[in-house]
This record gives C-alpha cells, structure tokens and sequence, in this order.
C-alpha cells in the first residue's frame, strides 16, 4: 500500500460501501432505505430529582465529588468572593479568564488573558453555560469567548455560575441548547460549538491501587461562585 | 391458589443426587407426602441434560429434554431438588425446541408446572408442613442458578425459620460463586480450587456449625474443600434439616 | 496487539500465584462491586434505564447503517471527515496516513480500547513515531511494556512500589511511593507531551448522529488535554458506537459511571464535533473519526448482536469470580472478563481463545449487572455450542461426551452403569469421603470427593415397594 492510498477518495468510499454493505447483509436488508426526517428519540427513564431547590441539588452534588462552591448575590459579588478566597487560601492571582468576564470589578493587579492557557498557566476563570443539577456538574460551549485549555490546563479553575441557568435534567439542557443556537428557529446544528464540555469536578484518578487522587491531569483545585442576580 | 391444593408431584432425581445422596430424595418426599402430595419417581428418567447443553451439545440437551418431558407432563407438577437442573427444565428448554412445532408448546406446559423444591415447599406446600428441630448455628450457600435465574433466596431462609432451635448466620459475599461450575471444577480445576477457597474462608468466618444449600453440585464441592482442609464443618442439603433427617453424617462424612 | 489467548492455562496459574496481583485485585474488586452497589442504590430508576437502554440499543443496531449514514453526514458538516476502515490493518494505515500527512513526531493517546484492538501504538511506534498514552493506567502498562490488565482500569494489578520503580527507571527521578507522590510526577512528565504532541488520538464511548459528536468520559481529563492541544484530532470508534440524538447519549451515560466506578458521573464528559471553527483560541485544526468494522458488521447477522450492545464499563469482569482471580493478562487479548469470553473468540478465533468461554461457571452474575442487559452467560454457552460444531472441543471430552449421551439416552444402561460406578465409588471411601480418584484429579488434588453410600436413590426408592 503506497503511503497515501489509505487516504485515496476512491479507495476510501469503497471501504465505506463495504462497510455498510456488509452492515446491510447481516441485517438482512436490501439496500438503505430512504432517509426521513430525523426522528426524535423516544422520552428515556429520567432520574427522580424531588428538591425544589435546584441550586441546593446542584452544590450537594458538585462537593460531594471534591469541588467547593459559595453562593453570592451578584455577579460583583462573585468579584470580591474569589479575590477573598484566593488571599485566604494562598492561591495565585487567575492569569486567564472567559472574555465575557473581562468586564467585570477585578483588582487593578489582576492582569486577565481571554486566549487560550499555556503550559504554565496557574489559574483561570470560566463562565459555565449552565448547571445540571441532576449529577451536579457544568456545562461549557466552547467559543471565542470560552476557551476549552482553561477547563484543563490550570492547576486553579474557578467558574461563575448564574443561578438562573441550573437546570433539573439533562434533557433540559439540550432543549436549551437547541434554543439557544437557533433562538428565531433555523437548524441549530449549523451553529453547534466545537465542543460541548462538561465539568463535574476537580480531575481526578484511582488508577494508583485504586485510590482516587485529585489533579491527575486537569485542575486540581476548582471552585464555583453561583450569583443569583437573574433568579 | 386452588382449593384442591394437593396432586401427583412427579420428582425428579437429579444424577448427583440418585447416585452421591439419595437421602435429599427421600426427605422431599417425606414433606411432599406429609403435606398430602402424592410423590411419584419415574424409573425412566436419566439426565435434564445439562451438561451437554452447557458443554455445547444441544443436539444431545435436546434429545434429553425431549425424554425428560415424555417422562414427566403427565404429572400435576414437576419438583427437582435443584435450581441448577431445574432452571435447565424451566429456562433452556423452552428455549431449545422452541423450533420444533412438535415439542415447542410441550417443553413449555412442562416449564410452567416445574418447581425447584424449596420454593414449590414455600409457595405451594406451606411452611407450615415443617416440624423439625436442628440445634445448630447455620449458614446459606445460594447457589448461581437457584438464585439468579429462578430467583430463589426467600423460601430457603422462610423455611429454615420454622427450624426448631436452627439459628442462620448469614455469610458475606452470599452471590459469589463457589467455583463449582459443572465441567468447569475439573476443567480448570486450579481455578475451582480457588473460588472454592474464597467461599470456605467466607463461609468458615460465619462461625456455623453446617453449611446448608440447595444445589448438590455446589455442595459436593463445598463439603470436599472443607473435608480436604479437615475444616469441622458439616454440610447438608437444606430438605434433609427440614424433613428432619439431617441426624446421619454430614455430606462427605461417616 | 499480540494475541496470547492460547497461554490461558499457564498464565491463569501463575496469575493465582502473584502475590502483588493477588493483593491488587483483591482491593480493586472491593472497590468497584462496593461503589457500584451504592451508587445504584441511590437510583431507583437504575432498571428502568437498563430496560430502556437495552431497547434503545437493540433498535439503533436494527438499522444501523441508517444511523451511521447520518452521522457521517453532520461530521462533514462541521468540517470533520470520516474514514471507514474495514479492519484492524485498515484503521491502522489510515491512522498513520493521516499522522504522516500532518507531519507528526509526537502522537498523545486518551483511553481506547479499539485503539488496542486494532493494534495501534506498535504500528505508529514501528513507524518512527512517538507515541504517549495518557490515561495514567494506560501510561503505567505502557512504561511496563504490558498490554492493559482491566478495560477501565488499565494498571489495576501493579501496586504502587511497581509504578515508583517504573517511574525511577524511565523518568530518572525518585518520587515519592506514595499515590500522590506518583500522580503529581505522572502529572508533570505528561504535561510535557501534551504541549509537545501533534496528533491527538481518542477513542469515543458514543457517536452522535444528530449532532456528528464524538464523546468521551474521563476522569482525569486526558483525553482532552489530548484532543484539545494537538493539531489533529483522530478519534478511533467502533462502529456500533452511535446513536441518533443527544438525550440518547444522556440515557447511556446515565448507565455507564455508575456501572463503571460507581460514581453518578465520571469528572468529563465531552461531546465534540469537528475542527476548531474561525475565532476559537483554540482547539485542533484537523478531526478525523475512523469507524472501524474489524467483524462488527457479521456479528449483527448471528446470534451475537447482542454483544454489540456493549458500552464497554467494565461492570461484568469486575463482578466476574474467574476474573477476580486472575485478572485481566491470562485472557490473553484486549478484551478480558466475561465480555471478552464472548467478543475475543469472535475476534481472535473460537480455537485460538478456545479457554475463554470454557473457564467460566456459567454462575450468571455478569449478566446481572450489565447495564444493557448482554444475557452474557447465554453469549458465552453460545460459544461453546459454536466451538463445540467447529469440533473444537478436546477429543477426550468430545468422546465423553458423546458415550454419556448414548447411555444417557437408554435409562436400563444409565442406570445400571450408576449403579456400579456407585458401588465402585463406595468402596474407594473411607470415612466418607474419596482422597484420590485416578482420572478425576482435577477435582481431588484440591478437594475430596464424598463418597456415596452405595446404593442410588432409584433403586432404594423402587426397592421400598414405591413401585407405581
């Protein structure tokens, strides 16, 4: 095989017709059917989440996984909270934070970069699209305004969480999404972002004797403010 | 339930049992007839066919289930000291000829009146047909298949509560395997061995006197570990503590 | 990756001898059968998603060829492409065009199993490339030369003065013997190689046809240091992998953590679909998904569709005795456990793994546990009647087998040949019980045989006048 011919178009779509062909043959049918309209799956099993309170739901779960949170009125607020909890816990300053946060009342020594984090970034500050209270974890759009390296390369992340964007299940929150990329209607799909990510913790690994380690690549450290100024 | 509780059980006897304990047939019996089953024994009746069905003969399980269903449809019920064999009757069956209109609806009118003992005791009998007395601190061996394909863990412990005296220690990790596994234990006996081992050390650690079980095969194999490592432990099956004739040497002694 | 199925025995037996191996699989399957038990004691839906799952699944692989039509068709429509590999030898060309192509020195590898299936890391590393697997699990049996012992938990069986020494010996540092000591050093030597990496490859748990997703759960968040650092992203998959929508993925995943390690959900979960787009800080310029058949395709036609279910969380070998025993190395291949007794002997060969479905006891707990519903011990049997019409069964065994059959069939001679062995066995005991029986050492060189008492039940039941 030459060095490209794994990569040649017209070898390429006969492995894909083989594939499929031979796909089609052991379920025994004859040639693909015409495709309809994308159906909706049918309604899963969702799990029981009886608290009212989704907010509450979502810090109980979110600490019980190793991650710390505080709940602060206003997104200002959040400012002072993190700067508070930086001096008090002796954590260095965050170098990188999400653009849309760049507004914000930081200290005037606090020097914030919305590109992407380097080999030696410490710290970084995100704004989570929003929180499944479900399991208690966060979810990220990725974009120019969220860079995906400040989820994992920092030995810090902390992450603004408006109250107002927690949800009950997941399915909420793919409903929201699909609102969200097309808000006057239009195929979402077309503006979907590289990558949807969510958090649900510090990193963590049990590959050691099974013995479950925090920081094992990403963040070792990583901590929510949740501002309720739109609840 | 029907008034008109009690009929013909047909008992089936398992290979281990007809040959390595005939006294598990003769305390079922003795409950079923005390309760006013009446028990019959089919001389005709060999093997459910089991292990050529797990050995990957179905052709020969086959063959075999078809006698064994000729042997026993005619009764009211099917009883089987075993939940092994017995879930080969209920389950593997149905499924084995579920191709040959000739045997298909057969195989499964014999699935739907087959009982493995202990539950046909709890569920059919009563437990109030038990009068023994059994002094002893004990402990339970579920077996695999009695527990995980028929679903059997209640009646075995509702049954031994009415024991006079028995008091059922239960031992950690009750749904793990022993290691017996039919062929497996001579197949890959290091590999028995050592599941045999786990089981002992759990069942060992309860501090009972008797091991009761309701599969032979798992208690054949759990009475030879004991034996061979001189543990002073006796086994039985549990009908034999029920029917009251567990006062003769445990399984593997004299 | 080299198939050793063949060494079952041999390896078995010395697993069950390891002292180190012993100690670690003991801890381990403590570990995850208690975490999964609670954390599914915390679900009461738990069977209702394993229903759902199973039909769901079922379903999607009915008309599989549908979905991955579909799903070819977003990937390209978020500026990704798709290549379809029909085998291992396939995947692995393509996988290496595409690293040749962009150029790469360096690949960084996340945590996937059809990367081991198709025999990945030696193609590329013969190939000149430098190849660095960054699961922690993964990079500890890398370093040891070893292929994965667990599918989730990969160094399962190495204890942590093993890793310390491994890590003296390639790093030249001492760390510390201590799992956090080891972790941080892992830590900084991998930060290295995701800076320094070119191409990124992944594996993917689900594929999403409505989005043209890939996703990838972790907790240590590897695997998207990995995808998100490197140039190119080249996701490898099974093509039994997608799934149409979103909430699909949802009802999965709500599954495979608690399944897998007993947590409501593992740290990461990330869905991503094609290249980094115009104005991204950053984020892979090229994404690549190999879809690899490698004999998917003809186990939809058999009666081993159902193994395609797999989600691949390791419930079943963590619950499995055998494995419990000897860990995942004696079977020989990627696939260990239960799951691997059915998929290796499909992959590899039903003599080739001829051991694997025959060293199990049929006791049925993997199929308890499995969060899809894979009636595993049925699959496994299903081998054995497939090995047993190959004739691939020992002679001896076969003879046996099919003398007991022709006496079994004739009620006077079964009866009257049990009779005897009866009498027989009865006389080789004393006390009870039968110390040695020549021909059936397997069972007495660890265990006694009772000893029955000389007559059948049928005989002293018919001799008591039950007669009909």
């Amino acid at each position: 095989m030459s060095e490209s011919a794994p990569l040649d178009p017209a070898l390429a779509a006969r492995r894909r017709d083989t594939v499929l062909g031979a796909i089609r043959r052991n379920l025994g049918r004859d040639a693909a059917p015409p495709a309809p309209e994308f159906p909706m799956p049918p309604a899963h099993p969702r799990l029981a989440v009886p608290e009212e309170d989704l907010v509450e739901r979502w810090r109980k779960r979110w600490e019980a996984r190793g991650g710390t949170s505080a709940l602060v009125p206003t997104k200002a607020a959040a400012v002072e909270h993190l700067v508070a909890w930086c001096r008090e816990h002796g954590l260095p300053a965050p170098t990188h934070a999400a653009r849309p946060l760049l507004e914000l009342p930081w200290p005037a020594d606090w020097h914030l970069d919305p590109g992407p984090a380097g080999i030696d970034t410490q710290s970084a500050v995100s704004l989570a699209f929003a929180g499944i209270a479900e399991v208690g974890t966060l979810a990220f759009l990725s974009g120019p305004e969220s860079p995906v390296t400040h989820l994992f390369v920092p030995d810090n992340h902390f992450i603004l969480l408006d109250a107002a964007t927690i949800v009950r299940h997941f399915e909420d929150l793919w409903q929201r999404l699909r609102h969200h990329l097309a808000p006057a209607g239009g195929d979402w799909r077309e503006r979907l972002p590289r990558t949807i990510n969510f958090v649900a913790g510090p990193s963590r690994t049990g590959d050691v004797e099974q013995t479950i380690q925090l920081g094992a690549h990403g963040p070792r450290r990583v901590h929510v403010v949740i501002f309720q100024e739109n609840r | 339930m029907p008034p008109d509780r009690t009929g013909t059980v047909g008992l089936f006897a398992t290979c281990l049992m007809n040959a390595m304990r005939p006294n598990i047939g003769f305390a079922a019996a003795r409950l079923l007839e005390d309760a006013g089953w009446r028990v019959e024994v089919p001389r005709e009746q060999t093997c459910c066919g089991q292990p050529a069905y797990n050995g990957g003969d179905e052709d020969a399980a086959r063959a075999l289930a078809r006698r064994t269903i000729a042997q026993f449809e005619a009764f009211d019920a099917l009883v089987a000291p075993s939940g092994s064999c017995l879930a080969t009757l209920k389950h593997d069956y149905p499924r084995l000829l579920r191709d040959d209109p000739l045997w298909a609806g057969r195989a499964q009118a014999l699935a739907d009146k087959s009982w493995e003992l202990l539950t046909f005791l709890h569920e059919r009998v009563g437990p109030e047909h038990i009068r023994s007395r059994f002094p002893h601190r004990v402990t339970y061996h579920d077996s695999c298949s009695g527990l995980r394909q028929l679903g059997i863990h209640e009646a075995p412990r509702a049954l031994l509560a009415r024991v006079e005296g028995l008091r059922l220690v239960e031992a950690e990790e009750r749904e793990v395997c022993c290691g017996f596994g039919g062929t497996f234990s001579v197949k890959y006996p290091a590999l028995s061995e050592r599941l045999a081992e786990n089981k002992v050390q759990r069942l060992l650690a309860t501090r009972a006197e008797v091991v009761l079980g309701g599969d032979l095969g798992c208690l054949l194999h759990l009475a030879g570990r004991l034996s061979r490592i001189c543990a002073p432990v006796r086994v039985y099956h549990t009908v034999e503590v029920l029917a009251g004739l567990a006062d003769g040497p445990g399984i593997g002694q004299s | 990756m080299q198939i050793r199925t063949r060494e079952f025995i041999p390896r078995a037996t010395f697993a069950l001898h390891d002292p180190n191996l012993q100690r670690a699989l003991a801890k381990a399957a403590d570990g995850f059968i208690g975490k999964r038990a609670k954390a599914i004691a915390e679900v009461p839906e738990f069977e209702a998603l394993r229903e759902a799952a199973r039909v769901r699944k079922d379903e999607i692989l009915s008309e599989l060829d549908l979905w991955l039509e579909r799903y070819e068709a977003r990937v390209r429509a978020v500026g990704g492409q798709v290549h379809w590999a029909r085998d291992a030898e396939e995947a692995r060309a393509i996988v290496l065009a595409l690293c040749r192509r962009a150029g790469a020195k360096t690949v960084a590898k996340g945590k996937s199993m059809v990367s081991e299936e198709i025999g990945l890391n030696e193609a590329l590393a013969a190939d000149g490339l430098e190849v660095i697997e960054t699961d922690l699990g993964e990079y500890i049996v890398q370093l040891a030369k070893e292929p994965p012992s667990h599918i989730i938990a990969p160094a399962v069986h190495k204890t942590k003065e093993q890793v310390a020494e491994l890590f003296a010996e390639h790093h030249g540092t001492t760390p510390e013997p201590t799992v956090s000591g080891l972790v941080t050093e892992a830590r900084q030597q991998l930060r290295r190689a995701f800076f320094r990496a070119d191409v990124g490859i992944t594996g993917a748990n689900f594929l999403i046809a409505e989005t043209g997703a890939s996703v990838i759960v972790t907790n240590e968040g590897n695997g998207d240091l990995t995808q998100t650092l490197a140039r190119v992203h080249i996701v490898t998959a099974g093509i039994e992998k997608v799934v149409p929508a979103l909430e699909d993925a949802t009802l999965f995943l709500r599954l495979l953590a608690r399944s897998a390690t007993g947590q409501d959900s593992e740290t990461y979960t990330t869905y991503s679909m094609g290249p980094r787009r115009a104005g991204d800080p950053d984020g892979p310029q090229e994404y690549h998904v190999v879809l690899v058949d490698n004999g998917r395709s003809r186990m939809l036609g058999g009666p081993w569709r159902e193994m395609l279910r797999c989600i691949r969380c390791g419930a079943c070998m963590n619950h499995c005795p055998v494995y419990g025993a000897i860990g995942g190395h004696a079977y020989g291949w990627v696939y260990p456990g239960p799951m691997g007794s059915v998929l290796t002997p499909l992959f590899v060969g039903l003599d080739t793994a001829y051991d694997l479905p025959n060293a199990c006891t049929l006791n049925g707990r993997c199929g308890e546990v499995c969060p899809v519903k894979i009636p595993l011990p049925d699959l496994i049997r299903e081998v054995r009647h497939a090995q047993q019409r190959d004739g691939l069964h020992p002679p001896a065994e076969q003879r046996v087998k099919a003398l007991w059959r022709r006496v079994a069939e004739r009620p006077a001679l079964y009866h009257g040949l049990e009779r005897l062995a009866v009498r027989l066995l009865a006389t080789l005991g004393h006390k009870g019980r039968i110390r040695r029986l020549p021909g059936l050492s397997g069972w007495t060189d660890a265990r006694d045989l009772p000893a029955p008492a000389g007559r059948t039940f049928l005989e002293l039941w018919h001799a008591k006048g039950h007669d009909e």
